[in-house]
């Protein structure tokens, strides 16, 4: 829950001031002052976020409007150090707010949409028909259709609609997965359940199933050939659909299933949130700092995840990653193996070693966080509080990996799904105007805005010191900047082709 | 809701909220904690405490606030000689 008590502990100041002196006046003056405050708070802050963007725009105009995205007019280490002084300036801004029961508001205001269950039920039922009827006829399609990635139904939805256009639904507007999953729909069918969920596996099957996906995606060419991706898909549809009948549904796919646990994360960001059966609009991103979302460490190594798998599929399609991948395989250990092996080792060594990093990063930012504020609680719990924030930035840098994507390939989907077994050989692909990289740059750095306002009141949610609320962030910042300044450099490569892929 | 877990280091002496029984190091952080979480369950006297620790968090936080914002200012001109020099 947002900061609430600390409301309690506001309001009944006012409520002293007016015992004491019991005139409508100044009850009056009390609240226009209070008013007269949060007005001033939130002026301050709209100007001050409004003056970081343009700057951002600015230096995005000026570094990389009218150049390809490998030149810079400034040099890079000074690009990267602005990215990072951008979040650090940002935190220190967010830390002038420090009225709770501003923070209160701004997390506590929300409109309930009216509930119209019946609408509702028959929009899921037909969400879900026509999602596993899509499910089955792109199988299909990825057998009988096309062999071109570019022109095959399968790709197309895979790629396009679920891992880029559909994430981005879910954060910025709400979470659709739960209404159009396929293997859902299929296993309500089949309500079967042999064996309990075990409480210890938390969620480490998702994790473990997300990588896996991850890795499965940059290995095998399964963007490339339809055929091996609707192998792909009957081999996750057999695995997932296996999970939900051994463990039943509802326990499947609430802890198990990587892509549903990656579209309630994803979801949890979004302005739009379903509570009680009925939606209810909120600012966007205020569900992350409720402390409702991430529950043990296994929430957090799934987070952590999402944020590493956008980091590496970046780096792997830059030429700083290709030329990594290369030097590994031409080292004397390439010339004893055979080079595909050594390629694959280098890029699972890569994808493994990263994560590792980014997840103990975060995980001693917490163990950190304790010894700088001389709390009692513990390093774990101020790690999973801090973690659903990163939530945000894990989304900003989703949009800015993939909207250039959906942009481009959307025309041909379209096409694709009009005549999927005889689509155009040449589909029409669109080519994003050069400011898209800026927007990229821009939605990076939104991202890490979003959570760091969002760290800070949970911080405050946490601690009953404000000061102590606001050194506990100074770890978990200096992460949020080394994952900046890692993101923003890959914006500022080169792209390549994966080696020794395909 | 998950619960916040703590730790007491051993040889520390902990102040425990006599309410939730959540251990605090020093006794401002206890008070601030009985002001903020259990605010209908106090009385008049820790009301009162809880008013001087905020009045006295509040002193410590514009002093906080001005190192911030020297912070900034530093950060901000620092990046403008950096632009003018090297940014041409």
């Amino acid at each position: 829950m947002p900061p609430s008590p600390s409301n309690a502990g506001e309001a009944s100041a006012d409520e002293r001031d007016a015992e004491n002196d019991n005139t409508i006046h100044t009850i009056l003056g009390t609240v226009r002052s209070y008013s007269l405050r949060v007005g001033t708070q939130a002026l301050v802050w709209t100007v001050v976020l409004a003056a970081l963007i343009d700057v951002v725009a600015a230096s995005n105009g000026m570094t990389l409007s009218k150049q390809p995205r490998e030149t810079l007019a400034i040099p890079r280490w000074l690009y990267l150090a602005t990215g990072g002084a951008t979040i650090g300036a940002s935190a220190l801004l967010a830390s002038f707010v420090t009225d709770r029961a501003f923070i209160y508001a701004l997390h506590s205001w929300s409109v309930r949409l009216p509930g119209v269950p019946t609408i509702r039920r028959w929009a899921a039922r037909f969400g879900r028909l026509l999602a596993l009827t899509t499910l089955g006829f792109i199988v299909y399609v990825g057998y009988t259709g096309p062999q071109l990635p570019a022109a095959s139904l399968t790709v197309l939805v895979t790629f396009v609609g679920v891992r880029g256009g559909l994430p981005v639904i879910a954060y910025l507007i709400g979470n659709p997965w739960s209404a159009i999953n396929p293997w859902r729909a299929l296993t309500t069918f089949l309500p079967i359940r042999f064996i309990e969920y075990p409480d210890s596996f938390a969620r480490w099957p998702a994790v473990v199933g997300v990588l896996a996906l991850v890795w499965a995606e940059v290995i095998f060419p399964v963007s490339t050939v339809p055929r091996v991706l609707a192998t792909a898909i009957l081999g996750y549809s057999l695995y997932t659909v296996t999970g939900a009948i051994v463990f039943g549904s509802d326990a499947w796919f609430e802890h198990a299933d990587p892509l549903a646990v990656l579209f309630r994360f994803y979801g949890a960001v979004a302005p739009i949130q379903v509570r009680d059966g009925s939606f209810e609009v909120s600012l966007p991103g205020n569900d992350l700092a409720d402390s409702d979302i991430v529950t043990d460490e296994s929430d957090v190594a799934f987070i952590i995840a999402l944020v590493w798998e956008l980091t590496y599929s970046g780096f792997i399609t830059t030429t700083a990653g290709a030329q990594t991948i290369t030097t590994v395989v031409e080292s004397p250990l390439g010339e004893v193996l055979p080079t595909v092996p050594v390629a694959v080792l280098a890029y699972t060594i890569l994808f493994v070693t990263g994560y590792v990093v980014f997840l103990a990063a975060y995980w001693y930012a917490g163990t950190a966080a304790r010894r700088l504020t001389n709390t009692y609680v513990t390093g774990r719990s101020i790690a999973i509080r801090f973690a659903p924030p990163l939530l945000a930035i894990a989304a900003g840098y989703h949009l800015a990996h993939y909207a250039g994507l959906v942009v481009s390939l959307s025309p041909a989907l379209t096409m694709a799904a009009v005549s999927p077994l005889t689509p155009p050989a040449n589909p029409l692909v669109l080519a994003p105007p050069g400011w898209f990289t800026g927007l990229s740059i821009g939605f990076v750095l939104v991202g890490h805005l979003l959570a760091i306002w969002e760290a800070h009141a949970s911080a405050y949610d946490l601690f009953p010191s404000r000061l102590v609320a606001i050194r506990s962030q100074y770890p978990f910042i200096l992460v949020m900047i080394g994952y900046t300044i890692i993101s923003l450099w890959i914006l500022s490569l080169p792209g390549a082709t994966p080696p020794y892929l395909g | 809701m998950t619960t916040v877990q703590t730790t007491v280091p051993p040889n520390d002496s902990s102040e425990v909220c006599q309410y939730c029984g959540e251990p605090f190091p020093t006794v401002e952080r206890l008070t601030l904690h009985r002001g903020l979480e259990h605010w209908s369950d106090i009385g008049e006297a820790e009301r009162t405490a809880f008013h001087d620790a905020r009045a006295d968090e509040q002193d410590a936080l514009s002093s906080f606030r001005l190192r911030a914002l020297a912070c900034i200012v530093a950060l901000y001109f620092g990046f403008l000689f950096l632009y003018a020099t090297f940014a041409i």
